[in-house]
């Protein structure tokens, strides 16, 4: 069965996806859907703004289409760029704005998301930017960069216009970048952390109970600020924080993204604690209360990936150590066994000759003092050896091995399925201790009157199941077999369940991944 | 005057095959007839010699000394086989043929062992 694993696995690895497009080749027929999706979403997105008063004709506090054209490029390429012109174009303000002021406007908002979305999907392909400081660090760096582009080439044009004084220059564009820089940094982190959409049907377990409390709680936190004439925004960062430690990167950015709504809400109807003297200065205030929330939580949750993959990874090189250091009593076992013992096996042979030849009865006795002074460093060396690797596992195999501690037990044990070909060293020396110390336990404790054994080696793991009808009640405490053999099995890589409850029996189970 | 019993020998290691070879060659009325290094050897020797008695290792690369036993027996069933190990044998309880800890091989003694065995054919 592992001959024919390994062929799947070795087939699978060959496969290769799709060749790609060559370049003269019309674009598949998803692509107009695709643009025009793009299309509406941006109009969409620019509608809501002006609609909500996010934003007016010049600057918008929170910019959403900027993080909407920038997260359609990066995730579906930025052969899409004419969905994002064609929805520029739609949204421009002509009655306020003079065309070639809105045509320049369009080309910085065509440059900043083409440079942001270039940006962006270099960091996708190289791996998962938000699970990493430095990944958070370039999305942020790239979204700067590219709303920095729209927020010079479009008050310029402005300007140029004389739609925007020379003396309000400096003002419009640092609204302009804030204002572009907060909607991407809602958005494009959200879409990315939530791309491709976990779309089946999502079980209602606690995590989904906490997930609903948690936008419940940033909602009602952010409602509260958003009332409250007193400067407590800062109430909503205990939420932002549960958020980004216990959902990391998909919680932190659907949370920032209700609180940032609520809280923008507010400040265009002039509620919230962002609003002070003139609106230019309320509106600066959401700005940075909108880039700080998000980078933080952005920050935050990466720290979270970043410490989950360091315990994931330490899990696997503690794995790996375990089963070096298995191979490696497996291999002085065997050195000891074909090498010393025989040797001294010989030896003792030999002095034992030499004492029933010995001309004189004091030569013969040394002789077999000699001998018996020898089977004592066997015996020791025999304990030694068998510290190391049961080499009852080596004579006899995994099955024979626990027919052997079968035999020995004083309750009768049935065994089931034991598996015939090899499972790996690992593996077996960890199914032969669950076997062995659970019987060993079973006679010490449950007063049964029968054992089941049950081993089954399927698809890369080797199961052991040991039950017994006895007393039942066993405890894990420290010290305890029950601990060691947890122990034990998780340095395998394995799980380790016991099921003990008072009056129906013990019952141990184990699952290793299985080697060769 | 009765004919010395044949012996076939087999243990992978070459050390120990030469040490016990010489007890059978030292103990009157018993004669080596071959020594093997493998179970596979063991079937094979055992088949072409026919030896009353054969004492073979139970750990080897390949065929185990009670696979092998478990092949002679039905080609050759009249045959003693006695099984080997380096340890105390407490872990072949098992096991159909009777087992000496080679620990024991020199003390124990040949006639010993077909004393036991042997005699019951």
């Amino acid at each position: 069965m592992s001959a024919a694993l390994s062929t799947a696995a070795a087939h699978s690895e060959a496969t290769v996806g799709p060749a790609p497009r060559p370049w003269w080749a019309l674009p598949p027929l998803l692509y107009p859907v695709k643009v025009g999706a793009l299309v509406g979403l941006y109009y969409g997105s620019a509608k809501l703004g002006y609609t909500f008063g996010f934003a007016g004709p010049v600057a918008a506090i929170v910019w959403l289409p900027v993080g909407v054209a920038v997260s359609g490029l990066s995730l579906f390429g930025l052969a899409l760029w004419p969905g994002v012109l064609a929805g520029d174009l739609l949204s421009n303000d002509y009655s306020a704005l003079p065309l070639g002021a809105a045509l320049g406007q369009t080309c910085g908002n065509m440059l900043e998301v083409l440079v942001a979305a270039w940006l962006i999907r270099r960091l996708l392909q190289r791996g998962r930017p938000l699970r990493s400081l430095p990944g958070v660090a370039h999305v942020v760096g790239a979204l700067a960069l590219g709303t920095a582009i729209s927020a010079v080439v479009g008050p310029v044009s402005l300007a140029l216009a004389g739609v925007v004084k020379a003396d309000s220059l400096f003002e419009v564009a640092r609204t302009w970048w804030l204002g572009d820089l907060c909607g991407a940094l809602v958005v494009v982190p959200l879409a990315i952390a939530w791309w491709p959409l976990p779309w089946r049907r999502p079980t209602v377990d606690r995590r989904l109970v906490e997930g609903a409390l948690l936008l419940v709680v940033v909602a009602t936190l952010a409602e509260i600020a958003a009332h409250s004439h007193q400067p407590v925004a800062y109430l909503l960062f205990p939420a932002l924080i549960w958020a980004a430690v216990r959902f990391g990167a998909q919680g932190a950015t659907l949370a920032v993204a209700v609180a940032v709504s609520i809280t923008v809400w507010a400040t265009t109807h002039y509620e919230g604690p962002f609003v002070v003297g003139s609106s230019s200065h309320s509106v600066v205030n959401t700005q940075v209360f909108v880039a700080v929330a998000a980078v933080s939580s952005l920050c935050l949750a990466a720290l979270v990936a970043e410490r989950e993959l360091f315990a994931e990874r330490l899990g696997e090189s503690r794995a790996e150590l375990y089963r070096a250091a298995e191979t490696e009593r497996r291999r002085i076992e065997h050195a000891l066994h074909d090498g010393a013992q025989q040797r001294l096996l010989a030896l003792g042979l030999r002095l034992h000759l030499a004492g029933v030849r010995a001309a004189s009865p004091s030569d013969s006795l040394s002789f077999f003092n000699a001998e018996s002074q020898l089977q004592a460093a066997l015996d020791e060396l025999r304990e030694l050896s068998h510290g190391t690797h049961p080499s009852v596992l080596s004579e006899l195999g995994l099955a024979g091995a626990i027919a052997t501690v079968a035999a020995r037990s004083t309750i009768p044990v049935t065994l089931h399925e034991l598996p015939d070909a090899p499972c790996g060293d690992v593996a077996e020396a960890t199914a032969y201790y669950v076997v062995s110390e659970g019987i060993t336990n079973a006679m010490k404790h449950s007063r049964a009157a029968t054992i089941e054994v049950r081993l089954a080696a399927t698809s890369g793991t080797l199961s052991v199941e040991i039950g017994d009808d006895g007393i039942g009640g066993a405890s894990e405490y420290a010290g305890s077999g029950l601990r060691g053999l947890r122990e034990r099995v998780k340095e395998a890589g394995g799980t380790f369940v016991v099921s003990s409850p008072a009056g129906r029996g013990t019952r141990l189970a184990a699952t290793v991944p299985a080697g060769t | 005057v009765t004919p010395p019993v044949t012996v076939l020998l087999v243990d992978d290691s070459p050390v120990f095959l030469e040490a016990a070879a010489e007890v059978v060659a030292s103990t009157p009325g018993f004669e080596l007839a071959a020594t093997g290094t493998s179970g596979e050897e063991a079937v094979e020797l055992a088949a072409s010699l026919r030896p009353e008695l054969v004492l073979v290792d139970q750990r080897m690369p390949g065929m185990t000394g009670v696979e092998a036993a478990d092949r002679i027996r039905l080609s050759a069933p009249s045959t003693v086989i006695v099984i080997l190990t380096a340890d105390s044998g407490s872990h072949l309880t098992q096991v159909d043929f009777p087992v000496l800890s080679k620990r024991q091989f020199g003390s124990t003694g040949l006639a010993e062992l077909w004393r036991r065995h042997g005699s019951a054919r």
